[in-house]
């Protein structure tokens, strides 16, 4: 499935893991070491948090969760990594607005993951026990450009049949959401469709969010990737299920 | 909460909280508040409708001032204010009014500039504060709003 103009505005993929045994925030700073010739810029990111399940137990300083981005020189190609995860995003800029493919973007991740582990080794820390493989396509749809209401939302997504815009008065839809979730022989797709803002430019925007996952046979490379491939068919499929042919028209299937 | 109990409350506005790890880009939903997709469906019609009237004057709001004003929700939707109004004038520009008894907070956006003018004014109209404010001066913002609900 390729497109010439798809929607995508931003991808991630890699690995969840459990936490690294004696890993704390010293070793993200040297494990940028590693990466800075292929990153070398980096950006600190809002730590994704866990609840705790201790809601008493102290806060152990040496390993406050800090999810730091490492980025190349385009600012398109980026690692991030937190103590329980580390992915590879690409995102379009206004200069670089050509999403490279998931044949160009994983041996990206092969590199960043190989220099990951590299590093554990090194230093004689545990290799990371994945429980899962993650595959998101963030899908920026702008307001004007391909839908004009929330009444078109049913040319975009065959999910989504809608329904008549109210008729008391001249009454229009002013937001509509929706989110699904579904199993599939091996692995899961979650779809989440939101109206939002964009930040950077004030845009109105539908975010299309499709995340592809599944748990990994087991933590060897081989194993990993060969889980990361199935999801991307899955997340293939899914995009090709859920997205009506007049929207892919749109985005110039090929 | 209410605005009166904001008193000792500063608020962070420089992350949202709608970032759906793992992404990057930063996206505030219409959901964040509960009169946001309401205002921005006003921003739209005064973007696509907006009245050009004889002897007041044009009062549609340009796009690029309408994206601005957007730029500026993904931030305020965040700070618990009340329910802002917007006051297009001629020109093509917009102000955000919000509100608490006679008390005033506007943010006035001009065409093809990207910063804000704020004003602060009491229950006599007199002006408490104001300036010139940039969506990058977050903590600014923070103080400016922390002060008026704190009034």
């Amino acid at each position: 499935m390729e497109f010439a103009n798809p929607p995508v505005a931003e991808t991630s993929l890699g690995f969840y893991f459990q936490k690294i045994e004696g890993w704390n925030v010293l070793h993200q700073g040297a494990l940028w070491e590693r990466f800075r010739s292929r990153y070398s810029e980096y950006e600190f990111l809002p730590p994704i948090m866990e609840i705790p399940s201790q809601p008493n137990a102290g806060l152990d300083l040496a390993s406050i969760p800090i999810r730091v981005g490492f980025t190349d020189n385009t600012k398109t190609q980026l690692v991030q990594m937190q103590d329980g995860f580390l992915l590879h995003n690409w995102r379009k800029t206004p200069e670089i607005r050509e999403y490279p493919r998931y044949e160009a973007v994983n041996p990206e991740l092969q590199q960043d993951w190989s220099t990951f582990r590299a590093y554990l080794h090194e230093r004689s820390l545990k290799g990371p026990v994945v429980t899962r493989c993650q595959m998101d396509y963030f899908n920026h749809l702008v307001r004007g450009e391909e839908w004009q209401d929330f009444s078109d939302l049913s040319n975009l997504f065959t999910v989504w049949n809608g329904f008549r815009q109210p008729t008391a008065g001249d009454g229009e839809l002013q937001m509509v959401s929706f989110s699904f979730s579904y199993r599939l022989k091996s692995g899961t797709v979650n779809v989440v469709v939101q109206p939002a803002i964009r930040k950077s430019d004030g845009k109105e925007i539908i975010q299309f969010t499709l995340s592809s996952s599944m748990a990994p046979k087991s933590s060897e490379d081989k194993a990993l990737f060969a889980c990361l491939d199935e999801c991307h068919d899955n997340a293939a499929v899914a995009f090709l299920d859920f997205t009506t042919a007049q929207a892919r028209e749109r985005w110039k299937q090929k | 909460m209410s605005a009166s109990t904001a008193t000792a409350i500063r608020f962070d506005l420089s992350i949202p909280d709608s970032v759906r790890p793992p992404q990057l880009e930063r996206v505030v939903e219409f959901e964040s508040a509960r009169w946001l997709p309401s205002l921005l469906a006003d921003l739209r019609s005064l973007e696509a409708r907006g009245r050009n009237i004889d002897g007041i004057g044009d009062l549609r709001v340009a796009n690029t001032t309408a994206d601005n004003v957007r730029r500026l929700l993904t931030v305020i939707s965040a700070a618990p204010l009340p329910e802002p109004r917007l006051a297009p004038f001629s020109g093509g520009g917009v102000a955000l009014i919000c509100s608490i008894g006679g008390r005033e907070l506007t943010f006035t956006a001009y065409p093809d500039n990207r910063d804000f003018i704020y004003s602060d004014s009491d229950e006599n109209d007199e002006i408490v504060a104001d300036g010139v404010l940039t969506l990058e001066q977050p903590n600014r913002l923070a103080e400016l709003i922390t002060s008026f609900l704190s009034r």
